[in-house]
This record gives structure tokens, sequence and C-alpha cells, in this order.
């Protein structure tokens, strides 16, 4: 710092002798990155609702634009209406929440726990869901919504044993990744065992609802998984404005006034609570979570945690997989966790790759 | 060592800058209002003052901003440690209010430690500290942070995350519940900006930077904070020499022109020296020396904390102690080196 | 006050043989334990041999004697024996895998499995049993070592160079990997038999002639491993410190990578994809002898074979009629072991 004058006089003066200028370019910067956020938003919206839209057409028989779209309001007539109104229109909003679910799940955990490997997939909370599943399924016969609620259990239970055994004397990121890591193998080969002990039909319905499926969420279920998701992100939205001190490391949160503790805890809940819940109905739909927090950030490219763009992410990421699946793109009738691999992996795999490059010139 | 005759520009309280010829006046650029303390650090041997004893006389009823900044912030015995080993025991620090202190002292001498207890980043095991008079443990987080900004030791930068952005976060004890940020924040942003001279980076990804730019945004931050007190851990290790003095000069103008309490520890025990008004030398868990740079720095502080034999002779540009330490080797008087 | 500049030094030296005689007590504890456990697999079992028989039964064979009718004898010989082996050779390579996984990386939590090559191996297996109708666990153990090294080769080239990413880049392979599985498992009742009991994990079976074929690969790869050891002690004080002690950082990355290849590509092939052993023994064996990668090696080498055969022992005695298998064992025993080491002090010490 020089002493000329021109440096010294913001300090004497407060704000109001900021040359007018930078006050304005500092809104201006602050703009520019909301309105690309709105940018990003919007697109994912218009993307959603194109290809809702295009959910509501295709299938057995294909709908008119309008017509589906009438009748997703309750207009139109007999066929096509049921068609619909019972059939694709939830399976589209089932897609568009689970997804948008998993996405702000991930965003959550990656952004607490500083850490982009940080995903329900990597930290055995998707594995205890589908443990939970398979040994309701496998080992005890459970059927309908008890296969849910033992899945949500599951997810919870591994939750909870990765905490108690990842706390000591607060919450460390590290240590909570790789105890979760090591769930995520234990659940796994546990699984495995299982199916491998099943009888071979069993095994392979099993094995289909370790995949995740948005098929069969409608009516009743869908209520529940809408409430439940909106009770969760009440939560977040509470919690949401932690995450940008906390990106900065523990102490400077501490020093910014952040309770690192609770906010991490409330996080980590929060996050667990959608992921339980979302796998309960869907199963785990693989590596939504892992990938949309990626690409989000990755396209904002402003070193927040981006909790919004995550989940629009999420659910454009779950309904196109989930489009692609259901319309034999790949010759089969693929639930839709399948497909969320396939497309989400490669752009990610592309970013990763670019981004590389763009460092190294 | 020839005093250089040339005078060089010192700011006063109010903000005004005059022409003092140094070394002829020393203390003028340290504590104003403390002039009769001892100048010629290297006559002022074994005056140290008694420790932990709270401020020292000279410091507390310094006039000028000192009156007007806001609360102090003082450690009462307090008690620091990690998984069971303690490393301080019971220290009494008070950190005068409107002026700078430095805290000095070997490695692992536990002056981070202390530092960080005092802004409740680390718990105490004992004792406590005091904002004012209200015990700093009885304040809910976000309330410390509007009092008492901290920036810690190596800070690290989220990925991609920009000067403005990096800045904007130090906001955030001032922030509603859902962290919108207003006109205001930006005004203060970019003051921020401003004073620690990162203006024109302020669209630039951190991780671009080079270390002092970093360092300079990160004291954006805590400036953005708005706080009475700042502390600082070790805010110029990593930058050159050039770079820690326009840091120093940077805290120097916010405490003059703001009346910022400023707290830091510092390795550079010349700097230090230089620019603190209040001076602490720690050793092993415990204070050895503190108050007027001018009368603790002396070579038997300097000995007993660092183990190491010095001089201290008057710096020939503010008249502040300078030690001038001695090694195993190149330690001839130069009355006998050859030549 | 001038402090001898020997004094702190000579401390130094003083507290070494302790530290030097720790380790080496360790690895001989380690390898009395492999002894031990190899006795054990040898000797327990739904039929349980005194160790007498098992010694004669060794000797004889050693000697090349014709095997006698007895009935123990012939068990030893031709079932645990192969089995012993397989175990040890897995085991060992699979830890030695993990270490340098996790030296290359400098990622806690990277292994094999992160880094997508139990999903290659497995995706290869899947397909020879679809496409070229491969059924017997013999037949794939080529394909799944090929679909290792091809989904290692895809992660080095796109992740190489950035540590932290390498784990970023083997987890988003996974994903891809893990639906083109799915998918033809759900096709395939065949394959999808065949995989869930590859999937397991297990040392039953006879593998020995597969071990006959790959054996050449895991003698490479720990060589390799071996030769790897003391760069990655530079490496892991950072890329540019190594380069500044003299290391090719790349050429350090790519022999690991082959090594990482021939190793857990080899134990994949040969026991399928035991989790845990990978990420668990280099984390046990730094606590065991600190962080010198070279003590971390030798104490990986001997600890994986121990947690696998005993892994394996176990799941041999533990259900009265059936065997457990040894993946679902080693996953039991190595994730507390995990756990252990991530509650531990220097967790971060990698």
């Amino acid at each position: 710092m020089t002493n000329s004058p021109a440096n010294a006089s913001p300090l004497t003066a407060g704000h109001d002798a900021i040359p007018g200028d930078l006050h304005l370019a500092v809104a201006h910067l602050r703009t520019t990155r909301r309105r690309r956020l709105g940018l990003v938003l919007g697109g994912c919206g218009a993307a959603l609702a194109a290809l809702g839209t295009l959910g509501l057409m295709l299938g057995d028989s294909t709908i008119a634009p309008g017509t589906a779209l009438l009748a997703a309001f309750g207009a139109g007539d007999g066929g096509d209406l049921f068609v619909v109104q019972q059939l694709r229109l939830p399976r589209v909003l089932a897609a568009i929440l689970v997804g948008a679910m998993f996405g702000l799940a991930g965003a959550l955990f990656q952004s607490t726990l500083r850490n982009p490997l940080a995903s329900p997939d990597i930290l055995g909370i998707a594995a205890g869901a589908s443990l939970g599943a398979v040994s309701g399924l496998l080992a005890f016969g459970l059927a309908g919504i008890a296969v849910a609620v033992s899945a949500f259990g599951g997810g919870l239970a591994v939750a909870l044993a990765i905490w108690f055994l990842a706390w000591r004397r607060g919450l460390h990121s590290i240590r909570f990744v790789l105890v979760g890591v090591g769930f995520a193998y234990l659940c796994q080969a546990f699984m495995t065992w299982l199916l491998a002990r099943a009888d071979e039909r069993e095994a392979a319905s099993a094995l289909l609802w370790t995949v995740g499926s948005v098929a069969d969420i409608r009516g009743e279920d869908l209520g529940i998984l809408a409430a439940g998701a909106a009770v969760l992100v009440l939560g977040v939205m509470a919690v949401a404005r932690t995450q940008g001190p906390l990106a900065l490391g523990d102490d400077n949160a501490r020093a910014l006034g952040v309770r690192v503790d609770a906010a991490r805890v409330t996080t980590l809940l929060l996050a667990v609570g959608l992921v339980a819940l979302a796998t309960s109905f869907a199963g785990p739909v693989a590596f939504v979570a892992l990938v949309a927090p990626a690409i989000a950030r990755r396209v904002l490219s402003d070193g927040g945690p981006a909790l919004l763009a995550s989940t629009a992410v999420g659910a454009l990421l779950t309904l196109t997989a989930d489009l692609i699946g259901n319309h034999h793109v790949f010759g089969v009738t693929a639930p839709v966790g399948i497909v969320t691999g396939l497309v989400g992996a490669p752009y990610l795999l592309w970013l990763l790759a670019t981004n590389e490059r763009k460092e190294r010139r | 060592m020839t005093p250089r005759p040339e005078p060089a520009e010192v700011r006063t309280d109010h903000g005004t800058t005059s022409a003092a010829p140094v070394g002829t006046t020393p203390g003028t650029a340290s504590a104003p209002g403390t002039g009769s303390a001892p100048t010629d650090a290297a006559s002022a041997t074994g005056t140290t003052p008694p420790p932990a004893t709270g401020p020292a006389a000279g410091t507390a009823s310094a006039p000028g901003t000192a009156d007007a900044a806001g609360p102090t912030l003082r450690a009462e015995s307090v008690v620091l440690g990690y998984d069971g080993r303690t490393v301080i025991d019971g220290l009494d620090l008070h950190l005068p209010a409107g002026r700078i202190t430095a805290i000095v002292g070997p490695n692992a001498c536990g002056k981070s430690t202390l530092l960080r207890g005092m802004a409740r980043l680390h718990p105490l095991s004992g004792g406590s500290v005091l904002l004012g008079d209200r015990d700093v443990s009885t304040m809910s987080r976000r309330e410390l942070a509007r009092a008492v900004g901290m920036l810690p030791q190596s800070s690290i930068a989220p990925d991609g995350v920009r000067v403005a952005e990096l800045v904007a976060r130090g906001r955030y004890p001032h922030q509603g519940w859902f962290g919108r940020h207003s006109s205001d924040d930006d005004a203060v942003v970019a003051s921020a900006l401003a004073a620690t001279g990162v203006a024109d980076l302020a669209d630039r990804p951190v991780q671009d930077l080079s270390g002092g730019q970093r360092q300079r945004v990160w004291i954006a931050m805590v400036l953005a904070q708005q706080t009475d007190i700042v502390l600082l851990d070790e805010p110029t290790t990593f930058l050159d020499v050039r770079h820690q003095l326009d840091l120093l000069d940077l805290l120097t103008s916010l405490n003059r022109e703001r009346g910022t309490t400023v707290a830091m520890v510092l390795h550079e025990l010349n700097l230090a020296a230089r620019y603190a008004d209040h001076l602490v030398v720690m050793s092993a868990g415990r204070i050895v020396a503190e108050g007027d740079p001018g009368e603790v720095l002396t070579s038997d502080v300097v000995r007993g904390a660092f183990d190491l034999e010095s001089d201290v002779v008057p710096d020939p540009v503010s008249g502040t102690p300078m030690v001038v330490p001695r090694g195993r080797f190149h330690t001839a008087d130069r009355a006998t080196r050859p030549a | 006050m001038l402090t001898s500049p020997t004094a702190a030094p000579a401390g130094e030296v003083t507290r070494t043989p302790d530290r030097a005689r720790r380790r080496t007590l360790v690895l001989l504890g380690l390898v009395a334990a492999l002894g031990a456990t190899a006795l054990a697999s040898l000797a327990l079992g739904v039929r349980d041999i005194h160790p007498a028989v098992v010694w004669d039964a060794l000797t004889g064979w050693a000697a090349g004697a014709p095997l006698p009718g007895d009935q123990d004898h012939r068990v030893v010989v031709e079932q645990r024996l192969p089995r012993t082996a397989v175990g040890i050779a897995a085991g060992a390579a699979l830890a030695l895998a993990g270490t340098l996984v996790q030296g290359v990386t400098r990622n806690p939590i990277a292994d094999p499995g992160l880094l997508g090559l139990n999903a290659g191996a497995s995706l290869a297996i899947v397909l020879s049993s679809v496409v070229f109708g491969v059924a017997s666990p013999l037949g794939f153990i080529w394909f799944a070592f090929a679909g290792a090294a091809a989904a290692a080769l895809l992660v080095f080239s796109i992740g190489a160079g950035r540590p932290v990413r390498l784990a970023l880049v083997g987890a988003t392979v996974t994903a891809l990997l893990t639906p083109l599985i799915t998918i033809t498992l759900i096709q395939s009742s065949t394959a999808f038999n065949l995989y869930r009991f590859w999937a397991v994990g297990s040392l039953a079976g006879v593998r020995s002639a597969a071990l006959a074929d790959l054996w050449p690969f895991i003698i490479l790869g720990a060589v390799l491993a071996a030769a790897m050891a003391h760069r990655m002690n530079m490496l892991a004080l950072g890329d540019d410190v190594a380069t500044a002690l003299g290391q090719r950082v790349g050429t350090t990355r790519v022999l690991s990578g082959v090594a990482i290849v021939m190793l857990s590509g080899t134990a994949t092939a040969l026991v399928g994809p035991i989790a845990l052993i990978g990420l668990a023994v280099p984390h046990a064996a730094r606590r065991l002898v600190g962080t010198d990668y070279r003590w971390i090696t030798a104490v990986a080498v001997v600890l994986g074979p121990v947690v696998l055969l005993v892994a394996d022992v176990i799941g041999r005695v533990a259900l009265p009629h059936s065997e457990l298998e040894a993946g679902v064992v080693a996953a039991a025993i190595g994730a507390p072991v995990l756990i252990a080491v991530a509650r531990g002090r220097s967790v971060a010490g990698v």
C-alpha cells in the first residue's frame, strides 16, 4: 500500500468516498453473476418444459403436443386424458422431483464436506438404502411401501452410523468421507452376497430395484414425495447461506460467525433426508447427486456451492434419462438409473478433459 | 549504519500528513502520546515490564483514536491446548483499543493458539475472553463476528471463486436469513477492495493471483466484515519484503483512519517493533514481555524468548528498536573485522 | 550461547534405531502371522485337518511323491493349497495396488475400485459372457484383465497430472460403466447368474490354473511397486518438490499406472472385485510403520494376504453347512479397520 491519497481516501471517509464507478462495478459483477445463474436456471426450466411435454406426448400412442398439455391441466376427453393424467404426467413429475432432490442433496454434500467426490453414491448412503431394500425384498419378503420404508431406514441408518463414527470433537469432512466410503463398500459387499444367495428370479427383481426407477411413482406416493421434499427444501433455504463461508474452511467460517458444526450437521441431515426420501421411492438413481453438482459448478464457475443450479441440472438430467430409457433409445426399455449414468458421466468426463487442457495452456 | 537524513512522511491520528525527520524525533511513528518512552532501545536494557499484568500504563492511556475506539478484547487467565497437551496455562492479554498489537515469539510458543483462542476458533480449557465487559462465550458467533474479524493462517479459496465474490463472503455476519446481498453490501465490498488496492482484480479468479495479491484479497474479506477489532495470524508469511511493508502500511492506515484495533502474530521482529504500538513477546506459552516496543525489545528479552544473542540498535528509518541477531559466524566486531 | 550444531541431530540419531526396530518387529510379526494364517487356511474348513497331516501332505507334495489315497492329503494338496496360493497372490496384489493408487493420487479414499478398474473388469466379464458365450471363470480371466486395463487407460489418460482429478475421473468412469453392466445383466440371465457369483469375490473354486497363467503379472507388478516406493515418498511432498528432488513425476505416474493395472487386474481376474483390501490395508500399514512408502509397501505386501486369508478362513468356518464368500468377510473386516484409521488423529497424512 502506498501512501498516495487516492488509496487512502476510501478508508478515511467510509464508503461515501468510494469512487462511484467502483461501487457500480461491484454491483455489476454481482448482477452479472446473478444473470448467469438466471440464464442457467431459465435454460434448464425451458428444457424441462420442452422435455416434459415430449414425455407427455410419447408412449404407446402418440398424443399431439397441444392435446397433451391440455390434458395435463385436466382438459380433454377419455383416453388421452387418462393416459396423460394417470400414466405420463406422474412419471414426468416424479423424474423432475427425484432428480431435483438428488441434485440438491449432492450439492449440499459436496459443499459442506468440501469434497467433489462426496455424494450419496460414494458415501454409502445410497448403498445403505439399496441394502435396506434388497434385504427387505430377499431376506424378509417385503413388498410395496414396506420396501420403501426399509430403504429409507437403511439409508438413514448408514448415515447415522457414518456420523457417530466420524464424529470426533466436531465433524471433519475427510473423516466423514473416509468412513462413508467404508460403509459404501460394506453395504455393496453384503448386497452382492444377498444377490448371489437368492433365487434367480427374486435376485433379478432386486437388481432392478437397485438400479432406480421413476416409472411407478404416482398418486399418493408422488404426493408424499413432494410434501417431504418441500419440507426439506425449506430447511435447506435456512442453511444455504452458510455454505459460502463454509467453503473457505472451518476457521474462516467460524471467524465469519458460522457455527460450523451446527451448520454442517444440519446441512448433512437435510441432504441425507433428501437422499433417503428420494431413494425410498425411486431407488438409488445412480450418480445424479455426483454429476449434477459437478456440472452446475462448472457451468456457473463462480466458486459458489451452486445449490439452485444443481437442483435444476439434476432434474433435467433425470428427466432426460427417463425419456431416453423409456423410449428404447438403447434398444431396450431401461430404468432411469441406468441412463442417468450414461448421460451424465460422458458430459462430466468431457468437462474434466477440456478443463484440464485449458489449465495446462 | 548511518541514519538517513531525509524526512519521511508520517501519518498522524487525524489522517493528515506531516513531514518529520526520522531518527531525530523517534517515537512519532509508533504510538503518538507515548513520547516519554525511552527511545534509544539499546540503552534501555533490563526494563522488562512485569508480565501478564494487563496493559502497560503508557498504552492504555494513549490519547487519540484509542478513546474513540470500540470495546477492547482481552484474555483473562486463559488455558489453551491440544488433545490434553496444554500449550498456554493461565495467560492474561489485553489488546489496547484503537492500537496495533504485534505478538512475536519463537515457533510453537503458542502465539497462534492464543490468537485463535481469542477469536473463539480454538476452545478454551480455562479462563475467559472478554469483549468490553462481556464474556465472548456468551455471545453468538455472528454477534462476535460483527465485532471481531479474524484472518487465520493459510486460507484456501474454493476453486473458481472470484475476488469480489470472496470479499463479499465477509458480509456474512451482517446478512439476514437468506443471505441476500444489498447495495450497502456492494458499497462495503467496494470500499474493502479499494482499501486493499485490489479493485482492478475484482473479476479475477482468486487462484490466478500472486501470493501478495491473494493475501490482500483475504484481508479485504476481513475488512468487509466491518469489525472494530481485526486479528491476523501471520499475515505477512510468504510475502516478499515489499509486500510485507505494503500490508503493514495498509493495516496501519486502517488503524489510524478508522481506529480499528489490530492484533497480529508476526515473525519479523523488526517490522513488528516498527509497526506495533504494543508489542507482546511470548515464549513457551507465557508472555515474557509486553508494552511499548521501544521498552520491550531488548537483547535480554530476545535472549530469553528466542535463545538468541543479538544487538538491539535504533532502526535508522523509524527509530524503533531493531534486532541484529548474532549467529555462529560473521560475528566479528566491525572494528576488528578485516577489510 | 552457541549450541553445538551436532546436538539436535544427535538426538535424532539416537531415536532412529528404536523406530527401525519397531518397524522390523512389525514386519517380522506380520510374516509370522502370514505363516500362521496360511497354515490355518490349509488346515481349517468343512473338514478340519491336523497340522501334522497338513505338514505330511505338503512335504510329500514337495518331494514329488504321488498322492496317497488319504482323503486329507488330497484335500490339502488339490483344494486348499491352490486356494491358499491364490489368496496370498491376490491379497498381496490388491494391497500393493491400493498403496500405489493412494500414493499416486495423494487421495486417502482412492483405491483400484474407485479408479474404475473393477467396473472395467466387470463389464468385460459380462460382455464376454453375452457376446462370446464365455461361461467359466477360467475363460473370462483375460477379459477381466483387459477390461481393467482399458478402464485404467481411459482414467489415466483423462485424469493424469492432476492427482485429485484422477479420483473424480475414476468415479465418473465407474458411473459410465456400471449402467452398461446393469443393462446387460437385465438382458441376460446367464450373464446375471455368472456375474452375481463372481462379483461377491471368492477364493473358492479352482483358480490355480489361472494363477499359473497370471503369476508373472503379479511378480512384475510387485517388483515395479517396490521400485516405486522410494519415488512415492517424494511424490507425497507434492509434484513440485518431487520434481525439484530430481524425479520425473510423469514417469512415476506412468510406471505406477502400469503396476496398478497389472496387480489389480490380475487380482480382480483371480478372485473377483474384492473391495476394501486395497483401501484399508495401506491405511493400516501407514498406522503401523509411519509414512515411509518403502515400509508401507513392505508391510502391505504381507498384510494384504493375511487379511484375505483370514477372511477366507472365517468364511469357511462361520456357517455350519455353507461358506461365506471371502469378499463379504473381507469387507466386514476392512470396513472397521478403515473406520478406525479414519478416527485416528492424523488421517490427512497421505
